[in-house]
């Protein structure tokens, strides 16, 4: 820890850099890493590779789709037109959360690419909730994810269907509950009156500016996440399977905490072979809508004050919507 | 963040990017279909460097806001995390370290579709390690039953002095990596931990996933072999 101390002083000293909580934690978080060299024989080796390794297999994975996401979100930054979105989105918002639960179909990308998209639809003018019920919907709904699902659970046909349902009712439920009583929840989103320049910067500046904007909170999550990952052994999951209403707690938190891209988690749900199918049906339906990864992205594209509500009201309804699904379908 | 800092983050990003996906680097994290969204990404974030780095600073009005460029969270300092660790610590293929802890996870079911009977043949037959735990738990592992099969894989051990043929599956990316490892009986000199081996032999009768005794083979012969490039499967 002794060489934390001049390290931050040199960084301070630097002009033009505004020394803020963040970035020190930032230095602080950065020479820890980088004495880990010196440190490792002081530390369990494999315990930091195998961290390392996932680690960076989050950022890997999702550095395409957080690309993809934040060109999509520069075009409609850039090019589209406040008018000619109005066109494609419905007037009547009751009616465009729908809408945009079903335009998530569209979308086979992984949840980070649908952060810097939904941030640039409501700065063009379309209304938060319809907006945030496409950030719900797209990651969990689209072909992609469906399909894997279909070969994580061969002979189970009724598992792809419910994921389907549960995921778009969870979508386009938080839509509605947030045009019907979102007041609160919307006056905190904070964050986005603030960016008034992205209609005059020119393509590649919103692209510059939106990657950066997302990127350091993917690697928050992504080092949250994998933490969990290497830390808490999946066995320990496993000792409440048999509690009903237990096991789709557990299940909910963890789908939360291991933060799986939507196009693979199918496969570990597969795995939880002791859980009863409505718990494995809640793990695929939360972890799409929010996790850790998702939160922390959200929290820096709409401020923690949105996240903080928003982040429990998402889980609460995707819980809700995957077992009455369940319950009906399986 | 200086703007001049900002391309440089977004280009060490696209560099880091780039060196894993046109060497072999990035199958330890992700899935071999990566290969092509990888390089497109790095190229891309390379190119919003230069322009990032050639672009006309903004308008000055006297105001020392300019000076900063565009303010970026300071969270975005962290987007150089995975680079360093990258290129400092170099984390390796998922191994036994892995499979070790993840050995009491359930394993997932097997496929529901017909398991066909292994191909004829008079030598050993090549088979997944996964998929001989398969077999040994349908129809009480007739379709291996007196068969010589070969597991190739890395070693991993327990407690009890076993040793291990073994395999990590990935669908994604390291992140929702799972094991699957088949116990090596009568075979005393265990190789090195985490070198890879190909294993011959037959399956020892009524050892199963989940059943009383975890799955096992009677080895007739181990053999060394190189780490292939992708050790996922």
């Amino acid at each position: 820890m002794s060489t934390k101390t001049p390290e931050r002083d040199t960084t301070a000293d630097k002009p033009g850099f505004r020394l803020g909580q963040t970035e020190v934690v930032a230095v602080v978080l950065l020479v820890i890493l980088l004495s880990q060299r010196w440190l490792l024989p002081l530390l369990d080796h494999d315990l930091f590779n195998t961290w390392g390794t996932i680690f960076v297999a989050i950022v890997v994975q999702s550095a395409p789709f957080l690309l993809g996401g934040v060109l999509l979100s520069a075009v409609i930054s850039t090019f589209l037109s406040e008018k000619a979105l109005s066109r494609i989105v419905p007037k009547r918002p009751a009616l465009g959360v729908p809408v945009a639960g079903l335009a998530g179909i569209g979308l086979p990308g992984c949840e980070c690419a649908a952060v810097p998209v939904t941030n640039s639809l409501i700065r063009r003018g379309v209304t938060p909730a319809v907006a945030l019920t496409f950030l719900l919907a797209a990651p969990a709904v689209n072909p992609a994810v469906l399909v894997s699902t279909a070969v994580a659970f061969p002979g189970q046909p009724m598992m792809v269907l419910a994921r389907f349902l549960a995921s778009l009712i969870t979508a386009v439920g938080v839509g509605w509950i947030m045009l019907a009583r979102g007041k609160l929840l919307l006056e905190r989103l904070t964050d986005l009156g603030r960016d008034e320049h992205a209609h005059e910067r020119s393509f590649l500046g919103n692209v510059s500016h939106d990657f950066l904007h997302a990127s350091g909170f993917l690697v928050l999550g992504a080092m949250l996440a994998a933490a969990v990952n290497t830390f808490v052994p999946r066995s320990v999951v496993n000792t409440v399977a048999g509690q009903a209403v237990l096991g789709i707690a557990t299940l909910a938190l963890f789908a939360f905490i291991v933060a799986l891209c939507s196009e693979s988690d199918a496969f570990v749900a597969a795995s939880f072979t002791a859980f009863s199918d409505t718990a494995r049906l809640v793990f695929l339906v939360v972890g799409p809508a929010m996790d850790i990864k998702l939160a922390s992205m959200e929290a820096g594209q709409f401020g923690m004050g949105f996240a903080l509500r928003f982040v429990p009201l998402v889980i609460i309804t995707a819980v809700a919507s995957a077992v009455g699904v369940g319950w009906w379908l399986l | 963040m200086t703007r001049t800092t900002q391309a440089l983050v977004v280009g060490f990003l696209g560099a880091v990017l780039l060196r894993l996906s046109l060497g072999d680097g990035y199958l330890r994290y992700v899935t071999s279909w990566m290969k092509w969204p990888l390089v497109a990404t790095g190229v891309v974030l390379l190119g919003l460097t230069v322009w990032m780095l050639l672009r006309p600073a903004p308008a000055e009005d006297g105001d020392d806001h300019d000076d900063h460029g565009h303010k970026v969270p300071a969270m975005t300092w962290l987007a150089i995390v995975p680079g360093v660790i990258v290129f400092v610590a170099s984390p390796p293929s998922l191994g036994a370290y892995l499979a070790e802890r993840r050995a009491d996870d359930p394993v997932a079911a097997a496929p529901d579709a017909k398991i066909l009977p292994l191909p004829a043949s008079d030598g050993p037959v090549d088979v997944e390690v996964a998929e001989f735990m398969w077999r040994a738990g349908v129809e009480d592992g007739s379709t291996i039953k007196d068969r010589d099969v070969r597991l190739t894989g890395f070693v991993s051990t327990d407690d009890n002095g076993n040793w291990y043929v073994t395999r990590i599956a990935i669908a994604c990316c390291a992140a929702d990596a799972t094991a699957s490892r088949v116990r090596v009986e009568d075979y005393d000199d265990a190789p090195e931990r985490d070198s890879w081996v190909a294993v011959t032999g037959r399956w020892v009768e009524g050892t199963a996933p989940g059943g009383k005794s975890e799955t096992a083979i009677e080895a007739s012969s181990v053999e060394p072999r190189e780490a292939p490039a992708n050790t996922y499967q």
